[in-house]
């Protein structure tokens, strides 16, 4: 199955303990496109004032922007997650954009590292339903108001949808990346010699190049809100919700 | 039937899902284009769920690609 397993190239071999840690071009790619992005986001940030430059002026529109959607599903006692969740959407936005540039790594088009940051997500889920409503998170799992003989089946289903949460991020983001570049190889490899056919064809790769930011950039999204609806749930349970409403 | 004719077949069939999907799809956005006729000034709170809910329903055409694509190249 090679269309999923992009080979790594080893560039540093390292071999410590018996761990294999050598430096591929994945890892070398997931560690500095984000250091770029804290290079660019520390330079904006650097002279905080609050007459702000020019910088420190678009960095603040991003970031209320979003403080603002998660704010919405988290309420105000959230509030702490959101950087996280800020940070989380940034990280996978510009990996899901480095995947378009030729001769970078795709990283979020491998299951490896997208199944990594869903088993992040999470334990970060559970360890703040257990923070929050401690011995009673089990409770979640139960709705409110159904005849005790349903309770075992219809906790066992919740259980069920939530412990697939992980897989189901991880699986939409990276293969929402591999259907971009599958659908960019398939319309590419119809180009052949010098005929009206190559020219439509690089013309429409061009298009769905495009598309693909537009996709690059709605999965980080889609990730992030996932999360942050994931969190909200935990935290509120189904008591407080019916509350608020 | 010869393997290659039933793996045919087979991804022809994993993608069934898209009929759902394509109804999904057309169902999310038809609401939001009435509810935004209904009432322009909802349209910042209402789009970010459509956007929301039109990724998620693509997943599940993806999905059923990527089954494609399994049955097809494996």
């Amino acid at each position: 199955m090679d269309l999923f397993l992009a080979k790594q190239k080893i560039i540093l071999p390292i071999f410590l303990l018996g761990f294999d840690l050598s430096i591929s071009d994945f890892a070398l790619t997931v560690v500095g496109i984000p250091m770029i992005a804290f290079g660019i986001m520390f330079m904006a940030a650097k002279k905080l004032s609050y007459f702000p430059s020019m910088g420190q002026n678009a960095l603040e529109f991003v970031y209320e922007t979003f403080h603002n959607i998660f704010k919405g599903y988290l309420g105000r006692k959230g509030n702490k997650y959101i950087p996280f969740l800020f940070s989380l959407m940034c990280f996978i936005f510009l990996l899901n954009l480095g995947n378009l540039i030729p001769f970078v790594f795709p990283c979020t088009s491998q299951l490896a590292l997208t199944l990594t940051l869903g088993i992040l997500v999470f334990v970060l889920i559970v360890g703040i339903g257990f923070y929050e409503h401690g011995n009673h998170f089990w409770h979640l799992f139960i709705p409110h108001g159904i005849p005790n003989i349903l309770k075992p089946f219809l906790f066992v289903l919740e259980l069920f949808s939530f412990l697939i949460r992980p897989l189901s991020l991880a699986l939409r983001l990276a293969i929402n990346m591999v259907a971009g570049h599958v659908m960019l190889h398939v319309i590419g490899s119809f180009a052949h010699g010098f005929s009206i056919i190559t020219a439509t064809s690089i013309a429409i790769s061009t298009i769905l190049s495009i598309f693909e930011i537009g996709v690059a950039a709605l999965q980080a999204y889609v990730f992030a809100i996932l999360s942050c609806i994931y969190i909200a749930d935990v935290m509120h349970g189904h008591e407080e919700n019916k509350k608020e409403k | 039937m010869e393997v290659q004719v039933a793996r045919l077949f087979g991804a022809a069939l994993a993608i069934i899902p898209l009929f759902g999907v394509g109804l999904a799809i057309g169902q999310i956005f038809s609401t939001l284009i009435s509810s935004i006729a209904r009432n322009p000034s909802i349209k910042k709170d209402v789009l970010p769920v459509a956007i929301l809910g039109f990724a998620l329903t693509e997943a599940v055409a993806l999905f059923a690609l990527l089954i494609a694509f399994l049955i097809l190249f494996n």
